[in-house]
């Protein structure tokens, strides 16, 4: 029997002009692992609240929904709250309690669960997801991933038969991300619970899964096993190929095979197979060293420690940023990118060493007068910026910050809204907006005070693989206007595709500063997938494209 | 601290609650040094004693004050010192300003340790046992503020590199911290929408909740809050009822006389006074058994 199906299912919003969800019909049999992906703004969310009752938008909603055959409507409240269970995006506001032992036995306290019984669930729960180390922790002093995981816990102690995800390693750094992944793989096959999850990332999702859907504009395109709906997805919705896993793009895009490759490994063995001693194996001449740019920002033997009694965050890090490049600085979670970030922005200051920007130490900036023209910093959370109600509001405190004319100021905000893509936006709520709009917006306050140095705090976090490449695309052409970019960041795909220099922040410094075809190829683990799968075969190659392309220029037509 | 914060919430909240009832309701100075002796012991375990010695230090002159400022307001009292602008200082009014300064002192020196041991979490399971509604919004509550706090400070950096707090006039200062007070505001509750969601979610709200199951109140927890409360009745009992253990300073001292029932009333309050560091060095003594065993 099915878990789910679902049959002719529209939805509008209210007050919306055309339908979220339009003659939608899907079935996830029992015990299948089902991806939902596509563009943000498609209708996955939507649909996924809509297969829990209370947690379904208000609106105009026609067609069935019935879950283990039986319409969704005549499941009572105490049943859903047990048998499907929600795990939203941010792992930080869906924890309830301060303690990780209440937050596992929340639900079934509420389901009115005797108290013996709801400590022996607890109990196998916390045992089964490996949690019993920090069982009496509070709920603060978890990393993002811990949370995620304890918010999986926590709905899957109630012991669900359906567990609904939406977006919910978009927040998690790619380790706490596949471990989470592992974790869902873990609960389906041992214990048979049918997964829905919709995500961007599908390097490791979308191998994964048994069936893939793929929805755009409210309408399922694509609902068929991974292999297929990649395949289908490169073929008819080639817009949207930038998302799919490494493998998948590069043979898409080279040429397809048939069956579509979708790990490392099954790309390694096309590769192998098309190439198997490449006329041509490198894209780049080898390259003298770059004409000494003049340098825009620097670190001289910074120690950073955020108390007396705390270990050292920085230690002794040096580092120059050199003027007009973009300079991705990659690391683990907790490695001291933000931190780094923060010193160089001037909001936190270091120990001992010298931060320079544009020549002169920080400190030198008196009155904010480093944050005017000169600098500006974009924090992890874009939330962060936002003071007022509206996003055209929200872009005239600049004007007052900068004290600019009205004229010249409104001149400058829509060439840049335009530029941003945000022109259509300007009356929005900046909480009301997508992810990816949010970041944009975000961006373009901060541009308006027209730095000169540009610095990013994982600016690709929760944003859908189109967006990215548009950030992509933005940061290109900010850096062809003069600017210099900072970034810190987990995506290393996006680093290889973005970044003009790489670097590792590892043990408080950064090490092996170099272009993104030189350290992503010398490096074995922290890698782009492009790079493992070109490895031994091509030199130097780290982007799906440069694959594709020294792949179409040896094999041909391939 | 190992030891008495181990302990069932319960033994600690009676422990404190009865170590200072008694305190404050004795004017015995005998009584009053005895917990001043059984608090700073406890106050060291749980500080250690350079914090002990600092935090004596820091409320020792505040009896001396007392004591030096009572007898300009109180003029009761017998064995006049001498006379200030006409007006009798009397020695019992001196001694009664230092015996309610020690009182005060001990009292904060009980509440200091209690602070630390009998921790937030603790008091709310005491709470969620009557309360279990305020106990969900207290914990809730708690979760909250470290959330709140850093995203507070996150965004002052946000607003900061921004130059939105680097106006120059105090109004201008000002009017940016408005701001970014209002732009927590809102966050919080956005965020407070998705907290309710996954609330809903889990199925709060239904009927028939149950409790959180909580603490088992184990054999020696039952020993230690049984012996407190035997030691707390014979101390208040005494210290009401027994003639040795009167000690009124006004309109002249007035103190019992030595017998037998007052002796075991010492003996009792002494043993409640000193019953957390008792039990501390109970526990510290059995792992200096076991350890010599091994």
């Amino acid at each position: 029997m099915d878990t789910i199906t679902i049959q002719n299912l529209n939805f509008t919003y209210p007050h919306a002009g055309c339908p979220a969800l339009r003659e939608l019909s899907l079935s996830l049999p029992a015990g299948s692992f089902t991806l939902l992906c596509g563009p943000s703004g498609c209708g996955k969310s939507t649909l996924l609240r809509l297969m829990k009752k209370k947690l379904s938008p208000a609106g105009d909603c026609s067609g069935d929904i019935l879950f283990e055959g039986r319409p969704l409507e005549e499941m009572t409240d105490r049943r859903q709250a047990a048998d499907i269970g929600f795990v939203m995006q941010n792992p930080e506001t869906q924890i309830v309690t301060d303690k990780v032992w209440h937050e596992l036995s929340f639900g079934l306290e509420n389901l009115g669960v005797p108290a013996a019984a709801v400590k022996r669930r607890v109990g196998e729960t916390a045992g089964f997801f490996g949690i019993t180390a920090w069982y009496r922790s509070d709920t603060a002093c978890l990393s993002g991933g811990q949370k995620q995981l304890l918010n999986l816990a926590a709905v899957m102690a109630m012991g669900p038969r359906l567990l609904l995800l939406d977006e919910p390693i978009s927040q998690l750094d790619p380790i706490a991300a596949s471990s989470f992944i592992a974790m869902l793989q873990k609960i389906n096959r041992e214990l048979g619970v049918t997964v829905l999850l919709t995500e961007h990332r599908l390097e490791e999702t979308l191998p994964a899964a048994d069936q893939v859907v793929f929805m755009t504009e409210g309408k399922i395109r694509v609902a068929q096993p991974p292999r297929q709906t990649a395949w289908r997805i490169a073929r008819e919705h080639p817009r949207y190929a930038c998302g799919l896993p490494a493998a998948a793009r590069i043979f898409a895009s080279a040429g397809s095979t048939d069956p579509t490759p979708l790990t490392v490994r099954e790309g390694q063995d096309v590769l192998r197979r098309r190439c198997p001693s490449p006329a041509v194996s490198c894209l780049f001449e080898e390259q003298g060293e770059a004409a000494a740019a003049p340098t825009a920002l620097e670190l001289k033997e910074v120690w950073f420690r955020y108390e007396k009694e705390k270990p050292d965050v920085l230690r002794g890090a040096n580092l120059r940023v050199r003027q007009g490049e973009i300079l991705a600085l990659l690391g683990d979670n907790g490695a001291g990118k933000s931190t780094l970030l923060s010193v160089l922005a001037g909001t936190l200051r270091p120990y001992r060493g010298k931060v320079l920007a544009g020549g002169r130490e920080l400190r030198q900036y008196k009155g904010g007068s480093l944050y005017r023209r000169l600098l500006s910093y974009l924090p992890q959370n874009p939330q962060t910026v936002f003071v007022a109600d509206t996003l055209e509001k929200e872009l005239d405190e600049v004007k007052v910050c900068l004290s600019l004319s009205q004229t010249a100021y409104e001149e400058r905000r829509d060439v840049l809204c335009e530029r941003l893509g945000i022109a259509g936006l300007l009356d929005r709520h900046p909480y009301d907006l997508s992810g990816g709009e949010q970041q944009k917006a975000a961006l373009a306050k901060i541009l308006l005070l027209e730095p000169r140095l540009l610095l990013l705090d994982e600016p690709t976090k929760g944003i859908d693989p189109v967006g990215k490449q548009e950030l992509t695309r933005i940061f290109r052409q900010l850096r062809q206007d003069g600017l210099t970019l900072m970034l810190a960041t987990h995506d290393v795909e996006f680093a290889a595709e973005t970044a003009d220099r790489c670097g590792l922040l590892f043990d408080g410094d950064v090490v092996g500063l170099d272009r993104p075809e030189v350290f992503f190829s010398q490096n074995h683990f922290y890698t782009t997938a492009a790079s493992r799968i070109s490895r031994g075969i091509f030199e130097g190659t780290v982007t799906c494209d440069q694959v594709a392309a020294l792949c179409r220029r040896n094999g041909g037509s391939a | 601290m190992q030891g008495f914060a181990s302990y069932h919430p319960a033994v600690l909240f009676f422990t404190f609650l009865a170590a200072a009832v008694l305190t404050m309701f004795t004017q015995h100075p005998a009584l009053l040094l005895l917990s001043l002796a059984g608090a700073l012991g406890l106050f060291m375990i749980v500080k250690g004693p350079a914090a002990a010695c600092k935090g004596l230090a820091f409320r020792l002159p505040f009896p001396l004050a007392l004591a030096l400022i009572n007898p300009l307001f109180n003029r009761q009292g017998e064995l006049i010192l001498f006379r200030l602008g006409g007006l009798p200082v009397t020695l019992e009014s001196l001694l009664y300003g230092l015996s309610v300064g020690l009182m005060l002192t001990d009292v904060t020196l009980w509440f200091a340790s209690f602070s630390r041991i009998v921790t937030a979490d603790k008091t709310l399971y005491l709470l969620g046992r009557p309360f279990p509604r305020l106990a969900l919004i207290l914990s809730s509550a708690m979760r909250f503020v470290p959330l709140f706090s850093k995203q507070a400070r996150a965004i002052h950096q946000a607003q900061k590199t921004m130059g939105m707090y680097a106006g120059s006039s105090r109004r201008e200062r000002l009017r940016a911290g408005m701001r970014s007070f209002t732009a927590l505001l809102v966050w919080s509750l956005e965020n407070a929408v998705d907290t309710a969601d996954a609330m809903e979610a889990r199925g709060y709200g239904l009927s028939g909740g149950t409790r959180p199951a909580g603490q088992k109140l184990h054999s020696r927890d039952i020993t230690a809050l049984l012996t407190a409360a035997a030691l707390f009745i014979v101390g208040a009992a005494g210290i009401w009822g027994q003639d040795a253990l009167k000690f009124t300073y006004f309109p002249r001292f007035v103190y019992g006389r030595f017998s037998a029932g007052g002796c075991i009333v010492y003996v009792c309050c002494g043993l409640l006074f000193f019953l957390p560091c008792l039990m501390e060095a109970k526990e510290h003594m059995r792992w200096i058994r076991l350890q010599s065993k091994i």
